[in-house]
């Protein structure tokens, strides 16, 4: 596993499909759509999954008793009529993501150690990690990586030359992906 | 064998349906628990599933969910659910250390551990609280409004929000007499028309073409997925060896602690009992993978603490979960009912006594834990790579679209729909524009039904 750290190519393309027509992209719900397929799609899914139940409903209340009962059955098959219109909607229309499979980390590695160092609580000491975390990390490849980190810090602070400024890493990971909409 | 087909037989396929289901739900990032878990149990409810079948499937549902969605949030990058959003710093930067296989562990592990310890003690607390029953339901409406101001200001819209919870409720009070007078009992659309309130706002700002030029995009998403880590070992890890002893202790510890404090919202928690633990770790890896255990048993505690706490002391929904994701346990007419006018309830709480809760509750946690811990374990990859591949957002949104339509339907004909657009749009806009969040909209529901009445009544 430590053998990642060596590799230069960082990431592979899955799947490289391009926007036929980028005029039509926009970003709905935090995901990248296509305002045509995205109608379509919603024109399949609200009459079939509406008429399924209504359907359902006005003929499982000629066979089931209570009515409440039919009604909830009528339900389950509006349920599944969702479910069916998501499933056309997914075999119809591709996704609209460049997927990118990462391959090796080890500029992003150098980036999470320089984040790591800017908590509160730093880098911290590996004397003072217990002993199944050392082995977790020994296993990982990652208990050099953090030694490193942690002895050239420790240079850093000794020398009140301070030559070496601990870098700030430019993108804050978690940041980007949080959409505009809070729960709390 | 009769005593297995009456007592276990049940509960066993129930909560192996919620745990299978959850599973699979979980893998789609940004599946709001609300949306998704409270319209099923309804589903199950109203098919008139027995009490420890619903309850059943319920936890098993929500533990599922919260171990699932670990994949979406360690692999790609994107929140599994709202419960997950305060994991992503942590599961970003094991990622970037090229072990997001590890995230996933932690996660799941954490889960496992804090579900198992919180079960018994919310049953516990339970028990300590519900002398104090009759009391706190006397005052409930006044209870609702303070725990409804609070949750507003500590909303990331902080004093907007609490101003915002004024018009909110009167929107929710004058709809729930337009639909009285109607002759319709609306309630599930109200919180499905929170819950995919965001949805709703994009596709209504879509069709604007001011908001449209601010959502247009140049390219497809970029997405990235971690690279496929299988590391030698075990087959399936034991979960107390995932974690060292330090990570279990904290662990346990947060999920006692979050299991006492189940008023308090979710995510709040998620993101205290986190730093809690940071400042006691004093290694930046083990912070890492300490912060991201206890964060993720935080989510499994809190649900399960805020759901059962209320319904068996109180049988009134009385948490942030219980008015949400939960709130099909309490309230789901004609089955489960709560009269606001004689205070007579009718629901879990009283058709299940507290043996059965804590021993359906345990069968629910373990069967949840056999179907989505290996499957995050040992699939993760190959899942999250089909979902971002294969599953297109426009088909996601068509089946939300259309749950929400279905239901609508189902509970007020025209006037369902009606009340589900017009929460989806306020609700949604209110969010976007100041920050009021998802859960302070669901109390909102609660101030209109609860404490409004209570308000006018002393007033007079």
């Amino acid at each position: 596993m430590s053998s990642n750290v060596s590799s230069v190519q960082r990431a592979e393309v899955i799947n490289d499909s391009v926007p036929d027509d980028a005029r039509y992209l926009a970003e709905v719900w935090s995901d990248t759509v296509d305002t045509r397929h995205l109608g379509r799609s919603l024109l399949l899914s609200i009459p079939l999954s509406a008429g399924a139940f209504l359907a359902a409903s006005t003929l499982f209340q000629q066979w089931i008793e209570p009515i409440e009962v039919a009604r909830a059955y009528a339900m389950l098959v509006g349920l599944l009529a969702c479910l069916l219109s998501a499933m056309i909607c997914a075999r119809l229309f591709k996704p609209k993501r460049h997927i990118v499979q990462e391959i090796s980390q080890s500029s992003t590695r150098q980036e999470a150690i320089d984040e790591l160092k800017l908590d509160v609580g730093g880098l911290g000491k590996l004397s003072l990690a217990p002993a199944a975390t050392i082995e977790e990390m020994k296993a990982l490849g990652l208990y050099q990586l953090f030694l490193d980190a942690e002895q050239q810090e420790a240079q850093a602070l000794d020398g009140a030359s301070s030559r070496q400024q601990i870098p700030r890493s430019p993108t804050q990971p978690g940041s980007a992906t949080a959409g505009n909409y809070q729960k709390a | 064998m009769d005593f297995f087909s009456s007592m276990l037989l049940v509960p066993l396929v129930y909560s192996l349906l919620g745990a299978v289901i959850f599973t699979a739900i979980g893998l789609v990032s940004g599946s709001d628990e609300t949306a998704t878990i409270a319209p099923l149990t309804l589903l199950v409810v109203l098919l008139g599933a027995p009490p420890e079948g619903v309850f059943a499937f319920f936890m098993a549902a929500a533990v599922a969910k919260h171990m699932a969605h670990a994949i979406p949030t360690a692999l790609l990058g994107i929140p599994g659910d709202t419960m997950a959003m305060p994991l992503m710093r942590e599961a970003n930067l094991l990622r970037a250390l090229g072990v997001p296989h590890i995230a996933v562990r932690k996660m799941v592990s954490g889960a496992a551990v804090a579900a198992f310890v919180s079960l018994p003690l919310a049953v516990l607390f339970a028990v300590i609280l519900s002398p104090y029953a009759d009391v706190i339901k006397a005052w409930s409406p006044w209870i609702f409004l303070c725990a409804s101001i609070v949750i507003a200001y500590f909303s990331p819209g902080r004093m907007a929000s609490v101003i915002a919870l004024v018009p909110f409720v009167m929107v929710i009070a004058a709809l729930r007499s337009f639909t009285t007078a109607q002759g319709t009992s609306v309630n599930v659309s109200y919180f499905l028309g929170i819950a995919v309130g965001p949805l709703i706002a994009d596709l209504v700002r879509l069709m604007s073409p001011v908001e449209r030029a601010k959502m247009r995009r140049s390219d497809y998403r970029t997405v990235s997925l971690a690279p496929d880590m299988q590391s030698s070992g075990s087959y399936l890890p034991n979960p107390l060896k995932v974690l060292d002893s330090t990570q279990t202790r904290w662990t346990t510890a947060a999920a006692v602690v979050s299991s006492a404090t189940f008023v308090f919202s979710p995510v709040a928690m998620t993101v205290i009992m986190g730093e809690m633990v940071a400042t006691r770790a004093k290694q930046a890896y083990h912070r890492l993978t300490s912060m991201i255990s206890v964060r993720n048993g935080v989510t499994e505690a809190t649900y399960i603490a805020e759901t059962l706490i209320p319904l068996i002391a109180f049988g009134l929904p009385l948490s942030p979960v219980a008015v949400g994701p939960a709130a099909p346990l309490f309230n789901a007419p004609p089955r489960f009912t709560i009269d606001t006018a004689t205070g007579q309830i009718n629901n879990l709480h009283s058709m299940m006594n507290v043996w059965e809760f804590l021993g359906y509750g345990l069968l629910a946690v373990a069967i949840a834990c056999l179907i989505a811990y290996p499957f995050a374990i040992r699939f993760a990859h190959r899942a999250a790579k089909f979902v971002m591949s294969r599953v297109c957002h426009e088909a996601i949104i068509a089946g939300f679209v259309g749950l929400v339509v279905v239901i609508g339907i189902w509970e007020g004909g025209m006037t369902g729909l009606l009340v589900t657009l017009t929460m989806g749009v306020v609700g949604g806009f209110l969010n976007r524009a100041l920050g009021f969040g998802v859960g302070v909209q669901c109390m909102g529901f609660y101030t209109a039904v609860l404490s409004v009445p209570a308000i006018l009544a002393s007033l007079k």
